[in-house]
């Protein structure tokens, strides 16, 4: 299978083993700084390296459904993450949010798939409800560091 | 007293002032002015070097070289290959202070700002001193 396509997408939230549910899209960027090193002499302008970062965003369906005897909602756990609530109002003292770490997941047709392990934390989340749409969430992500070494997207 | 050579890093920027004639003016109630001048060479020349994003490795050269240039009051010099780099030869006369009889000393410790593993931004500042005899 040369190409792949959202069929083969799955996301995967906190090692689970089984997928988020109605997951509509993921997706990330990867992103290197550069340090400019041009020096007077120069002509052409020079770079090195410097401070990689990632980021990225995921849609999912607000979704309930049965596993076993509990009712579970993969955008509720998200949503979980960045939102804690408070005892009263004007209550400024409450649970910091949590991490999270999301596999990017492509079928590939093996038994392991290609992935991205993810350790991020969520940095927005958007929801409105409207006549005529279901109601899903948008969640944007910032990468804590560099994607876990069990992730293989990049191996060929 | 002796010449220590900057290391061979070339700058990101540099600014100079040549520095300006020893003098002292006097102004009369009447707005008369009288200028008293107390030498004919230019002195007190400025040259201001920031060197960005180099190895820790240069910075370090430039950290030696202020230690050895200030350790037993010797004096810096510069040519192509470090300060004076894309410099013509007309100019680097005066930004190298070699027909003025001046010589560089540093006016302040180098500077240095880590900027990444490995990576640092160096700035160091000169001033042209006309040493007696």
């Amino acid at each position: 299978m040369p190409f792949y396509a959202g069929q083969q997408g799955k996301l995967f939230i906190d090692g689970s083993t089984t997928p988020a549910a109605k997951v509509v899209s993921w997706s990330f960027t990867s992103t290197a700084n550069v340090l400019d090193t041009t020096t007077l002499s120069d002509t052409d302008r020079t770079l090195i390296y410097g401070v990689r970062s990632m980021s990225g965003s995921c849609r999912l369906y607000y979704y309930n459904y049965a596993e076993g005897a509990a009712v579970k909602n993969d955008c509720a756990s998200l949503l979980n993450k960045i939102i804690k609530t408070g005892s009263t109002a004007g209550d400024g003292e409450n649970a910091a949010s949590d991490p999270v770490t999301l596999r990017l997941y492509v079928d590939d047709g093996t038994s392991t798939g290609k992935f991205l392990d993810l350790p991020a934390l969520l940095t927005n989340v958007s929801m409105s409800m409207s006549v005529g749409e279901v109601l899903a969430a948008d969640v944007s992500f910032e990468v804590n560091g560099a994607p876990l070494s069990s992730s293989n997207l990049t191996n060929s | 007293m002796s010449a220590i050579a900057f290391p061979a890093v070339k700058p990101t920027s540099r600014s100079y002032s040549p520095g300006n004639f020893p003098q002292t003016a006097f102004k009369a109630q009447n707005g008369a002015q009288t200028i008293v001048r107390f030498g004919n060479r230019r002195v007190d020349s400025t040259l201001q070097l920031s060197f960005s994003n180099i190895s820790d490795s240069q910075a370090a050269l430039i950290l030696q070289h202020y230690e050895q240039v200030n350790g037993d009051w010797n004096y810096a010099t510069f040519g192509v290959d470090n300060a004076l780099a894309g410099n013509g030869f007309e100019i680097n006369i005066y930004m190298g202070e070699t027909a003025s009889g001046l010589r560089w000393r540093y006016s302040s410790p180098p500077s240095v700002e880590s900027v990444y593993p490995g990576v640092s931004s160096v700035s160091c500042a000169f001033v042209g001193v006309l040493d007696g005899n």
